[in-house]
């Protein structure tokens, strides 16, 4: 490579760290901030993953910083310390490490001195307060008072519960009386500072299904220099569960989608793919983040329809379920520390009349006890404050645990074997020329030795301790397998020791098994491959193809482990190839299991290898 | 013990098998080998298998073959179903019965429970009939080529002479060290010895350390490597519905094969187009 | 066609040259039996020949050898072998191929001639070893005396003027010596190639050649046609190499002339005198008293389902102190008998008992009771040292300690080890490798020791020390051989099997004297025979006991 190509190179990854490094630029996010009581609201035009938000004021100065949660989202509520009539900057960090900033002045006027908010039942935001909900049902009622104003001020509230609705329990610090079938909670209180709030929430029992029962809430107040009035209301219809849940369904469930749920077209519908952090992706360039157990793994996207005229608030929950047992699988377990640990997904939606929402839920994947196959993503509906399933929607869901390592090794084996065929091919005759005639037999004696002591025996044994011990007879065969074929290699390296000559017989003892057993499988032919690659390299780096040594202890020790290292290596990929391209499973204790004998019987036999090619030696010199 | 006359007997060599010219057998089989590790689905499998047996009888190979293929696949498989059912690692699965209980003192916290799962046994099985049907195609290749052609097919396929050389020399003299071996093993048991020791192989080595320099000599004064080429006085030669077969099956695969690695890359993120959906449907659902 | 001027060659690694300053002529169409004890550099002479020394040997080569007038040093390999071919000792280990074809077309595809040219080659030589019928079959499949003819006509194939044979019959059974030396007497008369063996078995071969060459320590010693080479008997016998018969007769009885023939030694012999005729003690088969060591009774045994039976409804007893010589062709079933009586296979039908034990597939026999030394006694040694060796089987019995150097000791000596009780086994020479494993056998005390062929290959001197180390040691003994004269020497009966049966059992004299029956197993009567039933006397069987029993 001439200079001019590393030069170009070199620019090549200057720039592409440049594009790295300043990828956060400022993006364009648009939107406005509405000034409330409690703060300011954001409200984006389109839904943003947004990590943080930052507000500062027009000197820099920082007023308030909100730390979110994972997910995206439309609006953004801030709560803070407004001063009217002022600019403000809400600086916002996007997930994907960009930012953006939106300005805004705040109103001039202050609000009510003091506000006044009724919502019945508790978080089916209509905009009149108030919304339908199964008879007999419990359903909370939040008044929430506000003083927006520096002065003290003397609260009273009644909340007036007309017939329909039965109070569950009186909140301590209220006084019930009853007038007219109508029932008044009465209680006063002080608000003396600025932004402090009197919150009361009224556990109500609704009455029988098709009354309509309206809830006040009245306050006077008075700050020592005057008094006013101010009052809101709630219309609680009541209907029959029957009545609100058939008119909900849910019209689709699809995963995976996005964390805003859109449908990726890459991917395949009902397949969801878990890439542990592997080598091939950090050279691929992809990001590598720590582990998944916190956050989501990926969404599915459930959509609910409302075939009725009224909003309902819907309970949406998503669980990943065993086929077989129907239980919560573990693998798609919600950390303990999110959602109450129930261990599924939820999300509550409003749904309006004659309209449908969708609500994303993230599932989450459990690293530790990780299992791929086919789940069932089972979608469930309860109207909100009733714990009876309305509707149930199934979709299966296959989870992949895309592996590399098996693939990855699988490939660089068939990269050895190919490489080392072409050569063979390429280089003909030449590479061959350099053994004599009578080494080329020595070596395809002892293939066939080989073939006859480990091979013959091994397909015989191994079929026999393989019925009967299954996966485990590798502590029986492995005399065969290993300690022979090894005292058998490394007896031959001491009689020939040059580079090759292993090669060589392993190519002869490859063609032997493949005439005779039929074995001609690119698995096999993979690990003959790198069975003859990593033992020329151990052989040649420990000596021992260097030409006729003298057999120390050191170098028995030596030899025998590196032996046993190539066998760790080469088992250790054939389970790989194994898991690749026979799609077959092993456990990894099992492997490890398979390992440690193998490293046992090869090691063996690499030391008894020492002795025999010793005595071969002194006796085949003639 | 194996009889290795009757084993190599080869049995009707009339049959159309027997004539194919090696080189489309050996082409066909390492084809087929790599095509079945592409394959997933289980009917294509058990279609391949069938085809090996189908073959199998077809070349009306001797009775001891047949029954040989059949345990050989009969063994296959249940080594796979064994292996599988105690490590199937896919949702769902059902324990039918508790091998090694993870309460187990020592056993159980290593192997984290060991368990025979329903869907291992059916897992098993599936990946059973790819080696199966694997096993039973690559018996089928050697038992109808005389090896000497197979290894006259590889050369021509561009092995070494040498290489082919040694291997002829290594199946010839495999009954010659198979009887020694046993005359080894005899006299070391009538002296006490154990049935088979890491001696017995000294002096079977011996020997052949002592006949590699007869047989050197012998190959060498019949001018074994003087020259870097040599003629064959068997001749090879393709005939057209040889080479239409080969060329149609080569097709075949390459298109199989190349719809399922497509499908492969994209579910690995390495390679996607839109336009290739079709394709990826297709290999999902039928390869 | 062969000059051979000033030739001499030391091996890589040794401090001796194996031949030296070799001055030798051969003439076109000649037949040289080249021979000499042990050692004495013959088979290297021959190596010479074909160019394997000086060209991949190594080693220290001086003078020169010229084929048809060029000298090998200048001529390669491949020109070589077109000139001489060579053939070796073991049938087994000089054929490479897995069919009879391809081990003939190698050295023509080698020298890559044309197809139709090497097919006419294979042809040719096939047909001229006798076994054109049988071109696609199996290497594996052939006798002995077949695959020394194939690799003959692997030889011939590449049309060499010069055949040089080392101890080509020596490994084989009467049967298929006689073959082979029928066919390379065919190509040197009829095909006029030039033959140069090396062999010590003269007495197999004499009648073959026309010129003996022998040799000793390096040199030749004799160099002269075959019938006055003979004259010259004292000194080749004074090597330990066996002569013919009638040669040694002629030795023996200082005749005038050498005799190749029966005839001729009869013929010069007759005008001499009578036999004295002797009485041999016409034992009883079987003793009145005598312990039986081996009882087996109606043994029936196949190996595979479809094969013929190996032995067939076979009956046996040997006594304690009989040395029982089991002949007959190969394939006629005396391994198989063997390998029962070694209760190493277990009988299939029928009842064998050895040392008062039955043998059956649960039950062997215990350690020691049983000796047996192999065909290929390499095959028996599996130590690193002969002291190793031999005490391997005593480690085994469990012996005291005392016992067992009593023992140890008794087989060293007896076979003559002592000097070599620290060398590793294999590293020996062929008759050292022997009496190796005859004293591991007979170190451990069988009550019967089992041989099977263990004079193949070996020279008489090793047969010789073997079985008196043998007799000395063992009190029971039966041996397979092909060699008649050991069979008279050794045995105290014969057992003739032929087809899975025993067709004879007697006296060695009285089996060796019934011709048919000699024929019918495959076996040939010895010349001395031969030249007393021309003479008119029975009961002669070697020059021996003609010398012994001349009456003048």
């Amino acid at each position: 490579m001439g200079r001019g190509k590393w030069l170009l190179l070199l620019i090549i990854f200057i720039a592409a760290g440049g594009w790295f490094i300043l990828g956060g630029e400022e993006q364009g996010v648009e939107g406005n901030v509405r000034f409330g009581r409690q703060g300011a609201d954001i409200c984006l035009a389109e839904p943003q993953a947004v990590s943080r938000v930052a507000v500062s004021g027009e000197g820099g100065q920082p007023f308030a910083v909100a730390v979110l949660g994972p997910g995206v989202r439309q609006k953004i509520p801030i709560f803070m310390n407004w001063e009217p009539g002022r600019k403000y900057y809400f600086t916002m960090t996007l997930a994907d490490g960009g930012s953006a900033v939106l300005a805004a002045q705040s109103p001039d006027e202050r609000l009510d001195r003091v506000s006044l908010k009724l919502r019945a039942p508790y978080g089916l935001s209509g905009k009149d307060g108030g919304g339908v909900v199964p008879e007999d049902s419990v359903l909370t009622a939040d008044v929430l008072v506000t003083n927006n104003a520096e002065q003290p001020v003397e609260a009273t509230l009644v909340i007036a519960v007309p017939a329909g609705l039965e109070v569950v329990a009186v909140p301590d610090g209220l006084r019930a009386e009853r007038s007219d079938g109508t029932l008044l909670l009465t209680g006063r209180r002080r608000l003396s500072a600025r932004n402090e709030l009197w919150n009361e929430q009224l556990q109500l029992r609704a009455g029988k299904a098709g009354t309509n029962a309206v809830l006040q809430a009245s306050l006077v107040l008075d700050d020592g220099r005057s008094h006013w009035r101010q009052a809101s209301q709630a219309t609680i219809q009541t209907a029959t569960t029957a009545a609100i849940g058939g008119k909900i369904r849910i019209a689709a469930v699809e995963a995976p989608v996005d964390s805003i749920g859109r449908v990726d077209p890459k991917a395949q519908s009902g397949v969801l793919v878990y890439a542990p952090p592997s080598l091939l992706s950090n050279i691929w360039g992809a990001q590598t983040g720590g582990r998944l157990d916190d956050e989501p793994f990926a969404y599915a996207r459930v959509t609910i329809s409302n075939d009725g005229d009224e909003q309902v608030l819907v309970l949406v929950a998503g669980k990943v379920v065993d086929p077989a047992t129907g239980e919560l699988a573990a693998t798609y377990r919600v950390p303990p520390h999110k959602n109450d640990g129930k261990g599924y997904s939820y999300d509550v939606a409003a749904v309006g009349p004659r309209g449908s929402t969708s609500v994303i839920l993230p599932l989450y994947l459990n690293e530790n006890s990780l299992l791929a196959g086919n789940y069932v993503f089972r979608a469930e509906t309860a109207i909100f404050g009733v714990s009876q399933v309305l509707a149930g929607a199934d979709r299966q869901v296959q989870l992949v645990a895309r592996s590399d390592r098996p693939l990855l090794i699988t490939l660089l084996m068939a990269l050895i074997a190919l490489v080392g065929t072409g050569w063979l091919m390429w280089r003909q005759e030449a590479a061959l020329a350099r053994f004599s005639t009578k080494e080329l037999v020595i070596i395809s004696l002892f293939g066939t030795v080989t073939f006859v002591t480990v091979n013959m025996p091994q397909t015989i044994l191994w079929d026999i301790a393989h019925v009967v011990f299954g996966p485990f007879s590798f502590l029986f065969t492995g005399f065969f397998g290993q300690t022979v074929l090894y005292a058998l290699i490394v007896s031959l390296a001491a009689v020939l020791p040059r580079p090759g000559a292993i090669t060589l017989m392993i190519v002869v003892r490859m063609i032997l098994n493949g005439f005779i057993f039929g074995h001609f499988t690119p698995v096999q032919i993979l690990s003959y491959a790198m069975l003859a690659v990593c033992l020329e390299g151990a052989l040649y780096l420990t000596g021992a193809t260097r030409g006729p040594r003298k057999d120390g202890l050191g170098r028995v020790a030596l030899l025998a482990l590196a032996c046993g290292l190539v066998d760790v290596v080469t088992t250790y990929m054939n389970f790989m190839a194994y898991m690749t391209l026979y799609r077959l499973y092993y456990a990894d204790w099992y492997i490890g299991a398979v390992i440690a004998a193998g490293f046992v019987y090869t090691a063996a036999g690499a030391a008894i290898g020492c002795r025999l090619g010793g005595t071969l030696r002194r006796t085949a010199t003639d | 013990m194996l009889n290795w006359q009757e084993f190599t007997y080869s049995g009707a060599e009339a049959t159309a098998i027997f004539r194919l010219d090696p080189r489309v057998k050996i082409l066909m089989l390492v084809i087929t080998g790599l095509f079945i590790i592409f394959l997933d689905n289980p009917w294509l499998l058990a279609a391949l298998l069938a085809v090996g047996l189908a073959g199998v009888f077809a070349a009306r190979l001797t009775l001891l073959k047949v029954k040989i293929v059949l345990a050989v696949i009969a063994i296959g498989l249940w080594g796979a179903v064994f292996s599988q059912a105690l490590f199937y690692e896919q949702m769902p699965r059902t324990a039918v019965l508790t091998v090694i209980s993870p309460q187990t003192p020592l056993l159980g916290p290593l192997t984290g429970g060991l368990y025979v799962y329903q869907e291992g046994i059916v897992h098993g099985l599936r990946q059973g009939l790819r080696m199966a049907a694997m096993t039973t195609l690559g018996l089928l290749v050697c038992w109808t080529t005389d090896s000497r052609l197979l290894l006259l097919g590889l050369v021509r396929l561009r092995l070494p002479y040498s290489l082919a050389f040694m291997a002829v020399t290594a199946v010839r003299f495999i009954p010659i060290l198979l009887q020694e071996t046993l005359q080894v093993i005899a006299a070391s048991r009538l002296r006490g010895g154990r049935r088979f020791s890491m001696q017995t192989l000294l002096p079977i080595l011996g020997n052949c350390l002592r006949r590699a320099g007869t047989l050197a000599v012998a190959v060498e004064s019949r001018a074994f490597r003087a020259f870097g080429e040599r003629t064959y006085l068997e001749e090879l030669r393709f005939n057209a519905a040889e080479k239409l077969l080969l060329a149609g099956y080569l097709l075949l695969v390459a298109a199989a094969v190349v719809s399922k690695a497509s499908y492969l890359g994209y579910q690995y993120g390495l390679f996607y187009h839109s336009a290739l959906r079709p394709l990826y449907e297709f290999a999902r659902t039928c390869l | 066609m062969i000059a051979i001027n000033n030739l001499s060659f030391r091996y890589p690694g040794r401090d001796t040259a194996s031949i030296r300053e070799i001055n030798l002529h051969i003439r076109a169409g000649e037949f040289v039996l080249l021979t000499g004890p042990t050692g004495c550099g013959k088979s290297t002479l021959l190596k010479c020949l074909n160019g394997i020394i000086p060209h991949l040997s190594g080693g220290e080569c001086q003078g020169e050898v010229l084929i048809g007038g060029r000298a090998t040093r200048s001529l390669t390999m491949a020109q070589l072998s077109a000139k001489v071919g060579l053939v070796q000792q073991s049938p087994d280990d000089q054929i490479f191929a897995t069919a009879i074809q391809d081990e003939v077309a190698f050295g023509p595809e080698n020298l890559c001639l044309p197809r139709p040219e090497i097919e006419k080659r294979v042809e040719w030589a096939l047909t001229a070893v006798e076994l054109g019928d049988c071109r696609r079959r199996s290497t594996a499949a052939l006798s002995g005396g077949q695959k020394q003819r194939l690799a003959i006509a692997a030889m011939l194939a590449l049309n060499p003027r010069v055949l040089a044979l080392d101890e080509p019959i020596s490994q084989l059974d009467p049967q298929g010596a006689n073959e082979v030396m029928t066919v390379v007497r065919k190509l040197n008369k009829d095909y006029g190639v030039t033959v140069v063996m090396v062999e010590h078995r003269i007495h197999e071969v004499a009648q073959f050649v026309d010129r003996m060459i022998v040799m000793q320590a390096g040199r030749i010693l004799i160099d002269a046609p075959t019938r006055e080479a003979m004259a010259k008997a004292d000194l080749i016998a004074g090597m330990g190499l066996r002569l013919p018969d009638t040669v040694e007769i002629s030795r023996r009885f200082k005749l005038e002339r050498v005799a190749m023939t029966v005839q001729e030694a009869a013929g010069m012999l007759k005008t001499g005198g009578a036999v004295r005729t002797e009485v041999f003690a016409q034992r009883q088969m079987r003793r009145e008293g005598a312990q039986p060591v081996v009882e087996v009774r109606d043994l029936s045994y196949r190996y595979g389902k479809s094969d013929k039976l190996a032995v067939d409804c076979l009956n046996l007893v040997v006594d304690r102190g009989e040395r029982v010589a089991v002949m007959g062709r190969n394939g006629a079933g005396k391994s198989t008998l063997l390998a029962h009586i070694a209760a190493l296979t277990p009988p299939w039908r029928g009842a064998v008992q050895v040392a008062g034990r039955a043998i059956s597939r649960s039950y062997g026999l215990p350690l020691g009771t049983v000796g047996m030394v192999m065909q290929n006694p390499d095959l028996m040694l599996f130590q690193a040292s002969v002291r190793r060796e031999v005490d391997f089987g005593l480690l085994n019995l469990g012996l005291p300690a005392a016992v067992r150097a009593e023992r140890y000791s008794r087989a060293i000596e007896s076979l003559g080890l002592a000097p070599l009780q620290d060398d590793p086994p294999l590293a020996l020479s062929r008759g050292q490798r022997l009496r190796t494993a005859v004293a591991a056998v007979v170190a451990m005390r069988p009550e019967i020791v089992l041989l099977d062929e263990p004079t193949t290959g070996q020279d008489k001197r090793h047969i010789d020390s073997m079985m008196d180390g043998l007799a000395a040691q063992a009190e029971t003994l039966v041996f397979c051989t092909h060699d008649v004269d050991t069979a008279i020497r050794y045995a105290t009966r014969i057992v003739v099997m032929d087809g899975g049966r025993i067709i004879a059992a007697d006296r060695p004299r009285k089996i060796f004297a019934d011709e048919t029956l000699l024929a019918r197993s495959g076996l040939r009567p010895t010349q001395a025979w031969l030249v007393g039933k021309e003479l008119g006397f029975a009961d002669i069987f070697t020059p021996t006991d003609l010398e012994e029993r001349w009456q003048c």
